[in-house]
């Protein structure tokens, strides 16, 4: 399409008398929008619970947690991490288990909610990793009150730090200019 | 004809490149809201122009704004949010038609639209459509926006033409965005 005619259209575009649209389609426009931009935190949620579960299968299988381990035997990880002692061991356990489900939740969830974990972060990382002890303990793993405080401390604090810097990368991603 | 009143939806304020920016990266529904409510009329102003039915027009009407919500990531800062509502509306009619399996026609302002709200206006020489609009801005307003809008230059391209810096260009390609706007609502409003 040549220039003039380019230019021809956006003018009639511009000038072109303005009509009201029915309210019923305005009304649909700005629910549809609205709940785009507000999905329900249920729904979040369970989204964030199936990336964490396939995450956590994969996580099992290098590095034990608890004892607990999905596939093989030996230590994995956990041979690396026992460096920084036994509560440093499970931080840094606890961190690897629910960070790396919030880096790949960072990138595989919608934007809208991505900003629903982060309101609501306290609230859905502490739920998701109090079900992920929930489960070891499930599964008759070896606890101990103390390690577990240990780890659910690094859990939540690695999930926190990752969703950050996953939300950071892909936000620089996003709105740079294409 | 009584209208039902309308759910009041939030209003933001800025620009529409502000708005568009913050609903982009922050999903800041009263930022759509508002991008919709000031130009929702000129795209269904225009796309009745293009659209035989009321049918028609309603469909791509909502298509043209859901697209809009769709693609938002998209959008690139460099072009007015105008403009590239102005290429989403003619894409959709464009798509619309052929999926209708018609020809693009060019149906004019005479054309009997079947709108009950909004029957046709009557042409007389208070109500036509004003061309005059861009004409009405300064020599280099009006280069700046043909130069942004219809020949994609960029806003340092821009900036090295008129020898200004790239952020006083937008701020000259924004405002006299606006003053075409205003002129074309106060036409509306002074019939």
């Amino acid at each position: 399409m040549n220039k003039s005619k380019v230019r021809d259209e956006f003018r009639e575009f511009m000038s072109a008398e303005e009509r009201t649209p029915p309210p019923g389609v305005t009304e649909t426009i700005l629910s549809r929008v609205r709940a785009d931009l507000n999905p329900s935190a249920a729904r979040v949620f369970s989204k964030l619970l199936a990336i964490h579960s396939v995450t956590a299968a994969v996580t099992l299988s290098f590095c034990p947690q608890f004892g607990f381990r999905l596939l093989g035997e030996g230590m994995g990880l956990m041979h690396v991490f026992m460096a920084f002692g036994t509560y440093g061991c499970m931080v840094a356990c606890g961190a690897l288990f629910t960070g790396l489900s919030l880096l790949l939740a960072a990138f595989i969830l919608r934007g809208e909610e991505i900003r629903k974990i982060r309101d609501n972060r306290l609230l859905t990382l502490g739920a998701l990793t109090l079900l992920s002890l929930g489960f070891f303990i499930m599964v008759d793993a070896e606890i101990v009150f103390s390690l577990a405080v240990t780890w659910f401390a690094g859990a939540l604090i690695g999930s926190w730090l990752t969703l950050e810097l996953g939300w950071m990368i892909r936000f620089r991603q996003a709105h740079q200019p294409t | 004809m009584n209208e039902k009143p309308r759910r009041e939806a939030p209003v933001a304020g800025g620009t529409d490149e502000e708005l568009m920016e913050r609903y982009r990266t922050e999903g800041d529904e009263a930022a759509f809201a508002t991008l919709y409510q000031r130009h929702a009329g000129r795209v269904y102003g225009y796309l009745s122009s293009r659209l035989p039915s009321r049918q028609d027009l309603d469909e791509v009407h909502q298509a043209v704004f859901m697209k809009f919500h769709q693609s938002r990531s998209l959008y690139d800062p460099k072009y007015p949010v105008l403009q590239w509502i102005y290429v989403i509306a003619r894409t959709s009619v464009t798509d619309h038609l052929r999926r209708a399996g018609r020809s693009v026609p060019v149906i004019d302002d005479t054309t009997a639209l079947d709108h009950a709200e909004a029957p046709p206006a009557e042409r007389t020489p208070e109500n036509e459509p004003d061309l005059d609009a861009l004409e009405n801005l300064s020599e280099r307003e009006r280069k700046a926006v043909e130069w942004r809008v219809l020949d994609e230059l960029s806003y340092a391209e821009i900036a090295a033409r008129l020898d200004q810096t790239e952020t006083s260009v937008r701020q000259i390609v924004s405002r006299a965005l606006k003053k075409v706007r205003l002129s074309l609502a106060a036409k509306g409003t002074a019939r």
